[in-house]
């Protein structure tokens, strides 16, 4: 599509400087926004010509990034991110500005990823397989890290389809994310201590599950 | 150690997680799908519930019917089987205090860590008799920095009109992210099976297996997140017409100086 760049000038952000909107990104909490420059968009404009263009632009990558670690499936996670949007456009108006749009896009993301694990559970579908092959792929392919082997990658994607959603959510939104577990609770809606707890939950069962690889 | 292992662990989800980030051509896809799916789709979002799609009345009853059942199911089973801590609920007593202070214990590990080279993996030390365990050869090359200490005390009381009985208490000490069986120096054949991690805020996680020939058909496993030095019952259920609750203290000591 010619009009979706996200590498190009066609959907160059906009900060506001004056008006209702400043005021409302004004009012927006900081949190968050040092991970994502364009945390702080203005929902409350998406109607508006282009607007929600650019905020596929700037977010489609990191909501579609994190389904797909929720869903552990492409199809299911393409479907999500497009949720997401849908979401995210029509309930723009009630989006509340005391949170910044990234932590929001968050929230919509893991409650809509696991609104899609149960419907699938309800379905009485197989659980999600692993998906197979593989490879170094995306933007950040790791370049100057120790490339782990492709048997790991495999191995974690079957550990990490072996933990119950809320798990997965967890290590997802800490370890990969880079989250703070109060911000991760927040997120998931639980307390920090929960959070905390399924965290090391994860970590102990990821790490069982992968002993071969951790104990060489 | 731990560390070390939770770095290669996130090391190894970062990988995945780049491994398996959407490509620049799905990107594509997906973003024309997107626009899209909006551009045709003001309407679409506003029916996304058609009317005749809406649950229809007869199965919201049959949803309350059903959960209605089965609160009821939890209530009558509640106290025929082990049920998780209740949180919230009366504790038994107030904290009781270590039968050794904490310093003393420290002590006590630590001249043990110097007498096997700091591969102690548990101790467990009764008012006659100590029990040690000693970490496997593999795992010995790296010493666990943090212990942590557990007090688990099993009390008992026909009724709620009579005080609480004490019926067994264990006190023991055991490195971090072991899984240890020990066995029960306050009662013969009572073993315990323990694994402990201090988390941040002050909270340890512990998983406990507990069996106790005060009850050979009970079983208790259970997985808490608790704040260092606070009493919480783990366990309540019911056994022949006796009520136990199985309280649990835990604090982390501080890191042994080896050598």
């Amino acid at each position: 599509m010619a009009g979706l760049d996200r590498s190009s000038d066609l959907f160059p952000h906009r900060h506001p400087t004056s008006g209702w909107l400043a005021f409302a990104t004004s009012c927006w909490a900081p949190e968050l926004s040092s991970r994502d420059e364009h945390s702080r968009d203005a929902p409350t404009a998406l109607r508006a010509d282009g607007e929600f263009e650019r905020l596929v632009v700037s977010h489609l990558e990191r909501v579609r990034n994190l389904a797909y670690r929720i869903v552990l499936c492409e199809a299911t996670a393409d479907d999500v991110a497009q949720e997401v949007f849908l979401r995210a456009r029509a309930s723009a108006a009630t989006f509340r500005g005391d949170a910044a749009l990234s932590t929001w896009l968050y929230r919509v993301t893991v409650n809509e990823a696991k609104s899609q694990l149960r419907k699938k559970r309800r379905s009485r579908e197989s659980p999600l397989p692993a998906e197979e092959g593989i490879e170094h792929r995306g933007r950040d392919d790791g370049a100057g890290r120790e490339s782990p082997s492709t048997e790991l990658l495999q191995d974690m994607e079957r550990a990490l389809g072996q933990l119950s959603p809320k798990l997965r959510t967890a290590i997802v939104l800490t370890a990969i994310e880079q989250l703070s577990p109060s911000e991760a609770a927040a997120i998931d809606g639980c307390s920090t201590a929960t959070m905390y707890w399924r965290i090391h939950q994860a970590r102990k069962k990821l790490k069982h599950a992968l002993r071969m690889h951790f104990e060489s | 150690m731990t560390r070390e292992s939770d770095e290669k662990l996130d090391r190894a989800l970062a990988a995945w997680a780049a491994a398996r980030a959407i490509n620049d051509e799905r990107w594509d896809v997906l973003a024309q799908r997107v626009v899209a799916a909006q551009a045709a789709g003001a309407d679409v979002i506003a029916l996304s519930q058609p009317v005749a799609a809406r649950p229809h009345p007869w199965r919201w009853v049959a949803a309350l019917a059903a959960a209605a059942c089965v609160c009821a199911a939890l209530g009558i089973w509640r106290f025929g089987a082990w049920t998780n801590v209740e949180r919230g609920g009366a504790l038994a007593s107030v904290p009781d205090p270590w039968s050794r202070p904490l310093e003393v214990q420290s002590q006590v590990l630590q001249e043990f860590q110097n007498v096997f080279d700091g591969n102690v993996a548990w101790l467990a030390a009764g008012p006659k008799r100590c029990d040690v365990g000693v970490k496997a050869a593999a795992a010995s090359a790296a010493p666990a920095a943090e212990y942590v200490a557990v007090r688990l005390k099993l009390v008992r009381r026909a009724s709620s009109d009579v005080p609480w009985e004490v019926v067994q208490v264990d006190e023991l000490i055991i490195a971090q992210q072991i899984w240890a069986e020990v066995p029960s120096a306050a009662l013969d054949g009572a073993r315990l099976h323990v694994w402990a991690f201090p988390v941040d805020d002050g909270l340890v996680a512990v998983d406990l297996r507990y069996n106790t020939p005060a009850l050979p058909s009970e079983n208790v496993e259970v997985s808490t997140l608790q704040p260092r030095g606070e009493q919480m019952p783990v366990a309540r259920f019911r056994h022949d017409g006796i009520e136990y609750l199985l309280e649990q203290v835990v604090e982390v000591l501080p890191p042994q100086k080896l050598g």
